[in-house]
């Protein structure tokens, strides 16, 4: 072949090689980095069944979703985000279902001025808001938004002594720190404060202790399945008073393993868990009906609160697209500034984690309004009216 | 009433620290290694059965096939000229064969959710090898060395286990499904019936290794090459091979441990060190050499934590490991200076 059909040919397949990992025009690319495997895959296959619900087209754009395991592993996390906004150019970054892994997206979408829709709990993933935290938008609400109803809710009781029980780490420090912050014009006070330590092998002590100091109501600082060792000693105990707990444990598994010993325990939590017990007519049981259905008659499965995060990010990107396409289109860094702008300047938006209203300063502006008691009952959480 | 509710608390956590000490004795008197990472079986152990009741296949299976291949080539190499056919059957069938047919089990099995019997005996199974094939890697090289070396390779080897079982764990912690939900009362104290289990097996365990070492021939030998290594390989007991069982027994009780603690705590990757610390102080106050002193040891460990955790949560570890002062004190004015060689 003659040099130039040479050179024609590579030139061809070099353009072509380069648009190989852009979307087409006028596409909206949304990269998202979730836990398939690994330990993570109890929060992050959920997720990904909800992320196949998700629309097709958002503002008026088709939509490419990127979607890449993370394997729990922050390497790979990293390795992901990398890729989807060099490679794939994501336009909005979703990601991830653990503390690390979620940790490690925050730098790299700040540096690539990316927002970044961040659907795990940790408050410093949006907190303060700084040059790199001002591209992450928190989906689940903080402790901080749950801690007034909490307060609330004692007081309603009758509460007037409270004692805490915690890993000895800084999820106890946080809510120390908030009761310390909040108790004080209410008259109520912490009279104790336990705490384990990760390897323990028994809480008996603790309990016991804490029993002694005989508390009206019990707060356990601890999420997830550890709740359920700290609770089920203080039950076998003899402790009858309130235990309430952070919202850490409106997951379905600490249910499974609480048993018997876990019912009747409170917490502060998004108004997602108990859906089906708000009004008809109000906005979460609305929006929890446009999710629910869907989700179970393809998955034949409750949804988990985890998989309603990315419903929210659907109606956050609903709201937020339509500003960024005023001020340029996808693909480009104008466009993204205008989505980060939309997100930021969100005021009383319904949203399955909540009532959101951000700002400059506050990326997780949820109001307390928006998160519910609720107790489990027969084996599932439910409104406490 | 609450004090007996601590001392039964004490007395439960100290058999499993009971058991523990056992196995680190029994490792030290016999190959002079002092096993760290003795409690790293225990929470392997422990997140494997966490893994299977989740319907997972745990990464130990993994790690089984990376120490077995690793265990080969080292003893390939060391020996090299040496190797008889007859040696090369039996390696690959230990060291190749074993963790890949445990690996086509586990597969096979998980997906058909066994019951916890099953279950225990595969995570039973599937932790006991890591002892020999670790015993191979890390410390038959060094068997002549002092003891002072073998506790350096102690630790190496458990920095590289904690490493290893985070890539095979992940960071995330688990709970197990309890063996018994039972509650009863005795005395005016309640009871568990995970912790009536937890002691019952434990004290099994104890008797069943005091038969071992007194009745059969292979106790014997071990408790020959305890004595006198030297003495020991004269009479024709081979060194390396009560070495290796030594080892193999130390996981085994490591994974019993681990199967009985998994209900109880969150066992996260790194959990094993503090556990087996804990279980080395006992061994410590049954100066490394006596098996009852160890237990007592450990029970008046666990009476310890318990109290200390009573009196104040946030000093409990500090209270258990400041007690070690005053014994290393008192045993070091005590005991005589002990020669290495006869």
């Amino acid at each position: 072949m003659p040099r130039s059909a040479w050179r024609t040919l590579f030139l061809t397949a070099a353009i072509f090689g380069a648009a190989a990992g852009t979307a087409g025009a006028g596409e909206l690319t949304v990269g998202i980095n979730l836990p398939q495997t690994g330990p993570g895959s109890s929060f992050g296959v959920p997720m990904m069944n909800a992320v196949s619900l998700m629309p097709p087209t958002i503002g008026g754009l088709k939509v490419n979703y990127v979607a890449l395991d993370s394997r729990t592993d922050v390497t790979q996390t990293a390795a992901n985000t990398r890729k989807l906004i060099s490679e794939n150019k994501a336009d909005v970054l979703i990601g991830e279902a653990v503390t690390p892994t979620s940790l490690a997206m925050v730098p790299i979408a700040g540096e690539a001025k990316t927002p970044l829709l961040a659907t795990s709990a940790i408050k410093s993933l949006a907190y303060p808001v700084d040059d790199v935290r001002r591209w992450s938008f928190k989906i689940v609400p903080d402790d901080d938004t749950t801690a007034p109803p909490v307060v609330k809710y004692f007081a309603d009781k009758g509460v007037k002594t409270i004692g805490i029980i915690g890993f000895n780490d800084a999820y106890l420090q946080v809510w120390t720190g908030l009761f310390d912050q909040l108790l004080p014009p209410t008259g109520m006070k912490v009279i104790a404060v336990e705490s384990f330590e990760r390897s323990a092998t028994s809480t008996t002590p603790q309990a016991l202790k804490l029993i002694a100091a005989k508390p009206d109501a019990i707060f356990v600082a601890a999420g997830g399945t550890p709740a359920v060792v700290p609770i089920r000693d203080l039950r076998q105990r003899g402790f009858k008073g309130i235990i309430l707990a952070g919202h850490g444990i409106g997951l379905p598994d600490f249910i499974d393993r609480g048993g018997k010993d876990v019912e009747g325990v409170v917490m502060v939590g998004e108004p997602f868990i108990v859906w089906r017990d708000l009004p008809a007519d109000g906005p979460y049981h609305k929006l929890a009906q446009k999710f629910v259905p869907a989700y179970q008659e393809k998955f034949k499965a409750d949804p988990p609160i985890m998989a309603a995060h990315l419903a929210d990010c659907t109606t956050l990107l609903e709201m937020a697209v339509p500003e960024g396409l005023k001020r340029g289109q996808p693909g480009t860094q104008e466009f993204k500034d205008g989505i980060r702008d939309a997100l930021e300047n969100v005021k009383g938006l319904y949203l399955n984690n909540g009532l959101l209203t951000n700002s400059a300063t506050n990326h997780a502006g949820y109001d307390p309004s928006g998160e519910f008691v609720m107790t489990v009952k027969d084996g599932a959480f439910h409104l406490v009216k | 009433m609450i004090f007996w509710t601590l001392v039964v608390d004490g007395v439960v956590n100290g058999t499993i620290y009971a058991l523990l000490a056992i196995g680190l004795v029994l490792v030290f008197v016999v190959t002079r290694v002092i096993l760290l990472p003795q409690g790293v079986y225990v929470s392997f152990a422990a997140l494997t059965l966490s893994q299977f009741q989740r319907g997972n296949v745990p990464g130990t299976v993994g790690l089984l096939l990376a120490l077995g291949l690793a265990a080969f080539v080292i003893d390939l190499l060391r020996l090299r000229s040496r190797v008889t056919r007859a040696w090369l059957i039996r390696r690959v069938a230990t060291d190749l064969a074993l963790p890949a047919i445990m690996y086509g089990l586990v597969v096979w099995l998980v997906p058909l959710r066994p019951n916890m019997a099953v279950q225990i005996v595969l995570t039973l199974a599937l932790i006991t090898p890591l002892g020999p094939y670790l015993y191979r890697l890390a410390f038959q090289p060094l068997e002549q060395a002092s003891v002072l070396t073998l506790l350096i390779a102690s630790v190496g080897v458990y920095i590289a286990l904690t490493v290893l079982g985070l890539v095979f764990f992940g960071p995330e912690g688990f709970m197990a499904n309890p063996l018994s939900s039972e509650q009863f009362e005795a005395a005016g104290v309640m009871i568990s019936g995970q912790s009536a289990i937890m002691v019952a097996v434990s004290l099994v365990m104890m008797v069943a290794l005091w038969l071992l070492f007194d009745r059969t021939l292979i106790g014997k030998a071990m408790r020959a090459v305890a004595v006198n290594r030297i003495g020991a390989r004269l009479v024709g007991i081979p060194i390396s091979l009560a070495g290796e069982i030594t080892f193999a027994l130390a996981s085994f009780i490591g994974a019993v441990s681990g199967v009985l603690i998994a209900p109880v705590t969150m066992v996260y990757y790194d959990t094993g060190f503090l556990i087996g610390l804990i279980g080395f102080v006992a061994a410590i106050i049954g100066g490394m050499g006596s098996y009852p002193l160890a237990v007592a040891g450990a029970i008046f460990v666990g009476l310890l934590q318990s109290f200390a955790a009573f009196w104040n949560s946030n000093y409990q570890q500090v209270v258990v490991f400041t007690t070690l002062i005053p014994i290393l004190l008192l045993r070091s004015l005590r005991a005589p200076a002990v020669e290495e060689d006869e």
